[in-house]
């Protein structure tokens, strides 16, 4: 029971900690949260679903294929919803996103399907439950595990060692100096959103075959993702996978050991008591008071 | 004619329309009506938390719950007539509203925003789970409330009661911007540090913010549930603090009238579109988009600019007519500064000590200010001169020594409680309230001196009203003293840098404050405002009364017009004493003034 709770919990844990990173990574360079981050795994998950399903394309190429389909829609995000909006009120950019989440929630609708529809993925790997010891696996849940550290790796890697993932931290970090260096600034902040919503089409990919994708999949998603973010810190990449994998755990563990009605509540509980202790998150800088 | 549309002409034809509305409209129109007005009362209140205060809390949605379903069980659990039932579930729920302040007093920004979602979490959950009360995910019915006597039915009736607690509590809202309360809270939104500075308790105003939300929501939740006869957990969930918010941005963040039309719009909206049925969505999100995009001031910068005399934020004492004529100032040289040092300093710091991590950034500075003094602060970059006036007003809690003013100790307390104590200072990049002009930024500088209370200035008491006449009174006189009272309904930003420093001087002293302290008021002036600085400190001081703590790196002016000069370095005084022996004392030459003077001094 405990071995089987702490496995679904990193696997919903690693989905939590992929959207987190998305959510971060725009953070850190624009101050945004992108409300729409949600909606953006959505459709990603649903491209999935037609390129492989419904077109029978190889998993592959269909999971690249949705990685770039929700960057592009990310850099729409930020055209619409950011750049415009860059001096007004963080609550304005909150809407405006959220005006474009219900954008693509309605189109998902008009295309896949109604309220309530939901979609199957058929399993990458055999279907077939593994037993470890007295522990029953779903292979898929290892390949999703497998997959969303190999994506945090891999983002991990892009910031640290690649000239684009430093620029993107030099322009975070201070954007004035920045520009004085000779970065566009502007180009830095949309492709931030493209990567940010890249973290989103590959969460969903992965994801895909273990749950089911339907339009108001990504509300539900947000919040959770937003929390993990919170919980990490809101500016911190390991912050947002701990905080991701925290809240999978917590959740799995109260709803199997509690009531199943706790399982959503339960990680807002642990949120509330880590924000009383460090009101900055886990790995979050605590605040300086300027004066 | 041209006042023929103004503001109460708009409004009265609007309130002549709803309440023929039932005469003339279908029933169907009545409901949408009934809420739509509640919805008003729903965004108003939001927007005092949002708009004015500056609170991105996410329990709105469930604090309207909390209303509807304590009104409901009021009547069905305990028996209570509705009429009870429905003031006493907006006070439970203002009180629950306390509740989410809680968080508020830790945590801002995206933290708060997070901690209020669990807080509606919580809510939901305990709506759909916690059956023996709230009869779980199916809800409940409730008899539609009577008014027999008055109307036949109670749609009507209802209808009626929403349109008039409507009409009362937007008016109570549009009163209590306009005043004291208004200002605290849009103070609070602008700058938390220089709104303690003048006096501002946060804890106390974010409560107060969050309580009187929680009242419209409230109330809002309780007539809601008497236009449905019907209350289950849907409805109160997260997701509907997107159209919450909606109605507050679409219609104009910190406006009342803004809440009022977007609300009445977006109801409207959300009705229309119900027949468009999967395109539904789609088209709600292009108008938020579109709406936030082209119109980011809301639909009310639209009737700012069409209808003339719509004036809003906290302008109404704007017209010079209502300001009673010049009476003087308070204090008419009577040379407060009578020999400096004959009775307790008026500021006096022993042994204060302050450490960042290991850092020490104070280590033991003594100071004693005689009353009428001007002393000047001076000291090489890092030597601790904004450390010092921030452990002095309380915004750094020193890890030894003491400030005492008057002869009092401060012991400990926090900024607003020392401003109590008549300490006021400026700051190195001046804090003024954006949102207000240079007027309301000085008016809020009286908040210490002005006592109505939220319900007071709600009800537009006549005492409120004569208050704000006198702040505003006193503002202008501070306002002219500084030269800037042609400026008074100017906005902060639309302010240059100098003026916005003579603003700031301005609000510190319509306090009539004991010291005043400034931290390098100087930094970024041209040399001609440098010398009326000069001018200005010297009247501040001999027509005032006013003892005066400056850090300044202009030596002109601090050796011009300081009485006496300290002299900071690595956390300590290592002189004090008249500008002249400073300039003189070979270890301020050393630590600090070396080269220049130097250079300076003819050859000997």
């Amino acid at each position: 029971m405990l071995a089987y709770l702490i496995v679904s919990g990193l696997t919903t844990g690693s989905l939590y900690a992929l959207m987190a990173i998305g959510l971060v990574v725009v953070y850190k360079a624009t101050r945004v949260v992108n409300f729409a981050h949600g909606e953006l795994f959505m459709v990603g998950g649903f491209l999935a679903y037609t390129l492989h399903v419904l077109v029978r394309i190889p998993y592959g190429p269909a999971l690249v294929a949705a990685v770039a389909a929700t960057l592009l829609l990310g850099l729409v995000t930020e055209r619409l919803a950011y750049r415009p909006l860059i001096r007004a009120p963080a609550i304005s950019l909150v809407l405006a996103a959220v005006g474009f989440s219900y954008v693509l929630r309605g189109t998902a609708r008009e295309i896949w399907g109604g309220r309530g529809d939901y979609i199957p993925f058929p399993p990458l790997v055999g279907a077939e439950p593994i037993a470890v010891g007295d522990v029953v696996i779903v292979p898929q849940q290892l390949v999703v595990l497998a997959g969303a550290l190999v994506c945090m790796a891999l983002f991990g890697a892009f910031f640290s060692w690649t000239r684009a993932g430093k620029i993107l931290q030099a322009t975070a970090e201070n954007p004035r100096a920045a520009r004085l260096v000779g970065i566009r600034v502007e180009r830095v902040y949309a492709f931030t959103w493209g990567v940010g919503a890249a973290a989103a089409g590959a969460a969903a990919a992965l994801m895909a075959p273990l749950t089911l994708i339907y339009p108001d999949v990504g509300a539900v998603l947000l919040v959770k993702a937003f929390a993990a973010a919170v919980l990490g810190g809101l500016e911190s990449l390991p912050g947002a996978v701990l905080g991701g994998f925290a809240i999978g755990l917590v959740e799995n563990l109260a709803g199997g050991y509690l009531h199943t009605s706790l399982q959503d509540v339960s990680a807002f509980v642990v949120i509330m008591l880590v924000l009383v202790a460090h009101p900055s998150g886990l790995l979050g800088a605590a605040r300086v008071r300027r004066i | 004619m041209r006042r023929l549309v103004g503001r109460p002409s708009v409004l009265g034809l609007a309130l002549a329309v709803l309440v023929l509305l039932p005469a003339v409209a279908n029933p169907y129109l009545v409901y949408v009506a009934s809420i739509a007005l509640l919805y008003v009362i729903l965004a108003v209140g939001l927007n005092l938390l949002l708009g004015y205060a500056g609170q991105f809390a996410f329990a709105n949605a469930a604090l309207f719950g909390i209303g509807a379903y304590a009104t409901g069980l009021g009547q069905l659990k305990l028996g209570l007539p509705f009429w009870i039932a429905l003031p006493a579930a907006a006070v439970f729920t203002a009180l629950a509203g306390l509740l989410v302040a809680l968080p508020a007093l830790r945590l801002s920004g995206l933290y708060l925003a997070m901690a209020t979602m669990a807080f509606a979490q919580f809510t939901q959950w305990a709506m759909l789970n916690w059956e023996s009360v709230t009869f779980g995910a199916g809800g409940f019915r409730l008899p539609p409330p009577s008014f027999s006597p008055l109307f036949a039915s109670s749609a009507t009736g209802v209808y009626y009661l929403t349109l008039a607690v409507t009409t009362a509590l937007v008016a109570a809202a549009w009163n209590a911007v306009r005043s004291r309360v208004g200002r605290a809270l849009v103070a609070l939104r602008d700058s938390e540090v220089a709104a303690e500075s003048l006096g501002i308790g946060l804890a106390r105003t974010k409560t107060m913010a969050f309580a009187m939300s929680a009242f419209y929501a409230g109330t809002a939740g309780g007539l809601y549930s008497a236009t449905l006869n019907f209350v289950a957990p849907e409805g109160f969930d997260l997701f509907q603090m997107v159209v919450h918010f909606s109605m507050v941005v679409v219609g104009g963040l910190g406006s009342v009238w803004g809440a009022v039309l977007g609300a009445g719009l977006l109801v409207g909206v959300q009705e229309a579109l119900r027949a468009f049925k999967g395109a539904q969505e789609i088209a709600f999100g292009l108008v938020l988009m579109i709406s936030i995009v082209f119109l980011p001031e809301g639909l009310i910068s639209l009737l700012r600019r069409r209808v003339p005399g719509w004036d809003e934020p906290l302008r109404r004492l704007g017209a010079a007519s209502l300001v009673p004529a010049e009476v003087g100032p308070p204090r008419d040289g009577s040379s407060p500064a009578t020999a400096p040092g004959a009775m307790a300093p008026a500021l006096e710091v022993r042994g204060l000590a302050v450490t960042f991590g290991g850092v020490r950034a104070l280590d033991g500075v003594d100071l004693a200010v005689a009353a009428g003094e001007i002393r000047g602060v001076i000291g090489p970059n890092g030597a601790g001169k904004t450390t010092l006036l921030n452990a002095i007003c309380g915004f750094e809690r020193p890890s030894r020594g003491e400030v005492r003013v008057a002869g009092k100790s401060l012991g400990g307390l926090d900024p607003s409680a020392v401003a109590a104590r008549g300490l006021r200072r400026t700051f190195q990049s001046t804090q003024l309230f954006r949102g207000m002009t240079a007027l309301e930024n000085v008016m809020t500088g009286r908040h210490l001196h002005l006592r109505s209370g939220p319900v007071a200035a709600a009800l537009d008491r006549p005492a409120v009203r004569a208050e704000e006449v006198a702040a505003a009174a006193a503002a202008r006189r501070a306002l002219a003293f500084v030269g800037m009272e042609d400026f008074a309904d100017r906005v902060a930003t639309e302010l240059s840098f100098g003026q916005q420093r003579l603003v700031e001087v301005a609000r510190a002293l319509v306090a009539e404050p004991r010291v005043l302290l400034l931290d390098e008021p100087a930094v970024g002036l041209s040399p001609a405002r440098v010398t009326q600085f000069d001018a200005l400190l010297r009247r501040i001081r001999d027509e005032r009364g006013v003892t005066i703590v400056m850090i300044e790196h202009v030596i002109r002016l601090v050796m011009g017009v300081s009485d006496r000069v300290s002299v900071l370095d690595y956390g300590r005084v290592i002189a004090e004493g008249a500008p002249e022996d400073i300039r003189r004392d070979p270890a301020v030459i050393e630590a600090y003034l070396g080269k220049e003077l130097d250079a300076r001094r003819p050859a000997s």
